[in-house]
């Protein structure tokens, strides 16, 4: 292994040195992800295009030095923390849309282009990118493709995995493969694109990415839903898609999580009695959803809520949205430290889990807030830890959690990944036999281990 | 006083101050945005000595304190608090530069100084002018001061100060309020303290300008000198006695508004003039309906205030209004741009791009004279057909 300077030095050679940085605020400002958790790597490199992507691997490669490619750092997983120092690959200044094809209903970029951006210039030709995590405006596409990212409107369209098509990939010795066309059907040699994303930069760096795009749904309807516990919107919710009504988001807020809303955002318009609140978002052509959204309303009256409110127009509707989006920022101002989790369960089986968390928070006596997309079955869950004791209960408290995640036929990671923060559970889902399998593909594609080294597998 | 470990501690490393920060828009280095400039701040104040932050000056200095971080922040950090504050230290290790230091030890707080000063930047400008055609390059001359010469726009022939004949009309509204004029309208847009006083008149509400009023000291505090700013204010408090004191700069009102509760803070409500007349006149604070065609250009300092709503309400209803974009920064940022003078145009051209380009005759609309400065300069390169007006241009010329 060579030295940290010699690194720096000798990839001065390799891309244009003004995009090789090694002061030492440039390596704290590469440290971190939204996980909080931070290593210091030895050098930061900006590169500008797949040719010099495929040049730093290969340097890397032949020094066996550790890679981390990062978008915008909001992993909440540590997955983009250069846990073993190395090299980190920040692809920010990727960030062309090179293509929007209007008839082929595709679109090329490159991984640094941040979400909204990109969503903003299809929705000029009425097209639509539908994933759209809460991250968007500052998140990259790269990153989600890494992630897998889901969002708030999985219920009806699904997560980043539905929307790639094809993928340019530099792999860990350098060489750039293709992926997949900008063709929606295709069944010819295995589907390497769909085993790429989710890899969470472990198994090779995205340069280009094809995503698909569908025609802008033209209208949308929000509507906010108050009620005075948890049974009656979860059951309601099921309601709605019994009777055929597929909204595109369907976003559940638990008391802990509202309470700490009204604190952070006082003038939010939240009936003070409030204990648990439903968002439901439907869309298509404007008529359609005006009847959908009469609906809507009519199964949400006969389930006695303690109020309604149906958004006038765009503008409304953010101010809707903003209360469920502040949600994660509230909680901080209740407590001092918060450990999120984001499994996700089967429809059927939301209410036992439910249920699970309600006995760990009685047996840990560590406060939980949940919230999270009902329509998908992906909760988050947030373990409010303020006290020495709430630490000593943690580790049992989230072990009972994933244990019975697992058991109910659910998935330790909805859409967050498992990065470090979750690496020590990953055997709860997997068996031997699949274990072994991921170790196969990634030994397949980075032998030397050195892409995202120390991520998933601990 | 903030507790500025605190503020560094509550930093979630979220991400969400990258999609706001019109440097971070530009350059797209983490060191340049809110999260990674604090977490660069909080890792000195455990490093060791030996670990050399050659940086920080520049990373500090690269900031507009903008603030929009700030108010977008998620977690509530308040960025600009722990920025000044290590601008402050870092001045007070290393000093100010020189020319800085003249400007504001003596400059801004001797209002009779100051107007001649500029009155001398402003020969010295036209000379200029006849040079800069020439192609004659001022290298002798320092950085600062060449930029300043370049970027300062026309000053009018007599400042606002100066062209008040009557300092206070008491028509109206039996308690006047008092205006604080600021440096860019006293001496670049007198025009825009006409604007607010003629509607003042036709409102019947009366006002009093204090005559010796001097800058409210934000560009020396963001420097870092805060004895200036701390001596501006000591000379401005007792200058204003109403209960009410109107701002036509979202720069200067922060700035006033922040400084209240100090020792030389001013005791009365501090608001934007736009959002007085609003809360105050039940009538239509401007005549229907001109046929100019308008956009809004929001100030970042305006950002969580209610002027933006207003204004944009305003010219649905009296003008041909267009939404833009979006509402980037348009680079000013006061001294920013003389000291990155690159940085700004770029981040400039941005907004201004945003601004749909295919419009011709456009007037974009603000309430923020050092917004226009910026913007009026930016204009002046690619000889654009758009112009500037402050809000209360528009008010005032709408009798
Ligand atoms: C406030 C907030 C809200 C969030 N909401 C959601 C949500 O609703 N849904 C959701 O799914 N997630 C959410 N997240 C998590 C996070 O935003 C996503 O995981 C996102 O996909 C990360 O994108 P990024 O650009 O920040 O990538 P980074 O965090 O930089 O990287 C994440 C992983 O992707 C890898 N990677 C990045 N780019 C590439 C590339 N080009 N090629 C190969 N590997 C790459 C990295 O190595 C790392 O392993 C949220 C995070 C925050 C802070
Ligand atoms: S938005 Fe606030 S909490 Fe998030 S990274 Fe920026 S400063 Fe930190
Ligand atoms: S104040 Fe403005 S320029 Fe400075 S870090 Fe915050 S957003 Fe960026």
């Amino acid at each position: 292994m060579i030295l940290t300077n010699q690194i720096y030095h000798q990839l001065k050679s390799v891309i244009d040195k003004e995009r090789v940085l090694f002061s030492i605020e440039a390596r704290i400002a590469s440290s971190y992800d939204a996980s909080r958790l931070s290593y210091l790597p030895a050098v930061l490199v900006k590169p500008i295009n797949s040719k010099e992507v495929s040049d730093i691997l290969r340097f890397a490669y032949l020094n066996t030095i550790p890679v981390y490619t990062r978008g915008a750092a909001s992993s909440v997983t540590g997955s983009a923390v250069p846990i073993k120092g190395g090299i980190v690959l920040d692809l920010s200044l990727m960030n062309r849309i090179i293509e929007i094809n209007p008839v082929n209903l595709n679109a090329t970029i490159e991984p640094g282009v941040v979400v909204t951006d990109f969503q903003k210039e299809v929705e000029k030709q009425n097209l639509f990118y539908p994933p759209d995590p809460a991250s968007a405006d500052f998140c990259t596409i790269g990153g989600n493709v890494a992630t897998a990212a889901g969002g708030l409107r999985c219920i009806k369209y699904g997560t980043t995995r539905d929307y790639i098509l094809g993928l340019e990939v530099v792999l860990s010795d350098g060489r750039i493969i293709k992926t997949g066309r900008g063709t929606l059907k295709k069944v010819s040699g295995y589907d390497l694109t769909r085993l790429f994303v989710g890899s969470e930069g472990t198994l090779g760096v995205f340069t280009k990415i094809i995503v698909r795009l569908i025609p802008k749904p033209p209208a949308e309807a929000t509507l906010l839903a108050f009620f005075d516990g948890p049974t009656k919107p979860l059951q309601l919710s099921l309601t709605l898609l019994d009777r055929g009504i597929l909204p595109r988001a369907l976003e559940f807020m638990d008391a802990t999580s509202i309470s700490a809303v009204m604190k952070y955002k006082p003038d939010a318009p939240i009936p003070p009695e409030t204990k648990a609140m439903l968002l439901i978002e439907v869309d298509g052509y404007p008529q359609d959803v005006e009847n959908l959204a009469r609906q809507v309303e009519q199964y949400i009256q006969e389930a006695k809520p303690l109020g309604i409110i149906r958004a006038q127009d765009k503008n409304h509707s953010q101010k809707l949205w903003s209360i469920r989006k502040a949600i994660s920022a509230a909680l901080f101002s209740i407590t001092a430290q918060k450990i999120s989790e984001d499994i996700s369960v089967p429809r059927a089986s939301i209410i036992p889990i439910l249920q699970t968390i309600k006995e760990i928070e009685s047996t840990s006596g560590i406060p939980t807030a949940t919230f999270g997309h009902l329509g998908d079955g992906n909760l988050h869950i947030n373990f409010l830890v303020s006290t020495k004791e709430h630490e000593n209960n943690l580790a049992s408290a989230l072990d009972c959690l994933f244990k019975r995640t697992i058991e109910l036929g659910g998935t330790l990671s909805g859409e967050h990944g498992i990065g470090l923060t979750k690496a020590k559970y990953l055997p709860l889902e997997w068996g031997k036999d699949e274990l072994e399998i991921f170790k196969a593909l990634k030994q397949l594609f980075d032998p030397k281990n050195i892409l995202n080294a120390g991520k998933i597998f601990g | 006083m903030v507790n500025i470990d605190k503020e560094l501690e509550r930093c979630a490393k979220c991400g969400q101050c990258r999609s706001v920060c019109p440097i971070f828009s530009v350059l797209k280095d983490e060191t340049l945005v809110a999260r990674g400039r604090l977490a660069i701040i909080q890792s000195k104040t455990t490093a060791s000595s030996s670990v050399e932050y050659n940086d920080l000056a520049k990373i500090i200095d690269t900031c507009l304190m903008c603030r929009r971080c700030e108010v977008h922040c998620p977690s509530l950090v308040k960025t600009s608090d722990v920025f000044k504050s290590v601008r402050q230290e870092l001045v007070a290790q290393n000093g100010l530069p020189s020319l800085l230091r003249l400007a504001f030890r003596w400059v801004l707080p001797n209002r009779w100084l100051y107007d001649n000063v500029m009155r001398l930047a402003s020969s010295v400008m036209r000379l200029m002018i006849h040079h800069r055609t020439r192609q004659a390059p001022l290298r002798h001359l320092p950085l600062y001061f060449t930029n300043l010469l370049q970027r300062l726009p026309k000053l009018a022939p007599k400042s606002a100060l100066e062209s008040i004949e009557h300092p206070g009309v008491t028509s109206g509204r039996a308690t006047p309020v008092s205006i604080f004029i600021g440096c860019a309208a006293n001496y670049i847009y007198p025009g825009i303290i006409d604007g607010l006083t003629s509607t003042l008149n036709r409102l019947g509400i009366s006002y009093v300008i204090p005559a010796q009023q001097v800058c409210c000291g934000f560009s020396a505090l963001l420097s870092g000198d805060e004895l200036t700013a701390k001596r501006l204010m000591k000379i401005n408090q007792p200058l204003f006695k109403t209960d009410t004191i109107i701002t036509v700069c979202p720069t200067c009102n922060r700035m006033l508004r922040e400084m209240q509760d100090t020792e030389f803070g001013m005791r009365s409500e501090i608001i934007d003039a736009i959002e007085f007349l609003a809360d105050t006149t039940e009538s239509q604070i401007s005549n229907p309906k001109s046929q100019i065609r308008t956009v809004y250009h929001k100030p970042c300092h305006s950002e969580g205030t209610k002027a933006p709503e207003i204004i944009r309400a305003l010219l649905k209803t009296t003008t041909d209004y267009q939404e833009t974009d979006s509402d980037l920064c348009c680079g000013g940022g006061g001294l920013f741009g003389l000291k990155f003078p690159d940085l700004s145009e770029q981040i400039g051209h941005l907004r201004l791009k945003s601004i749909h380009p295919s419009i011709g005759s456009l007037t974009i609309v603000t309430n923020c004279p050092g917004c226009m400065m910026q913007l009026d300069y930016l204009l002046s390169l690619t000889n654009s057909p758009m112009k500037t007006r402050h809000i209360m241009n528009i008010l005032g010329s709408s009798q």
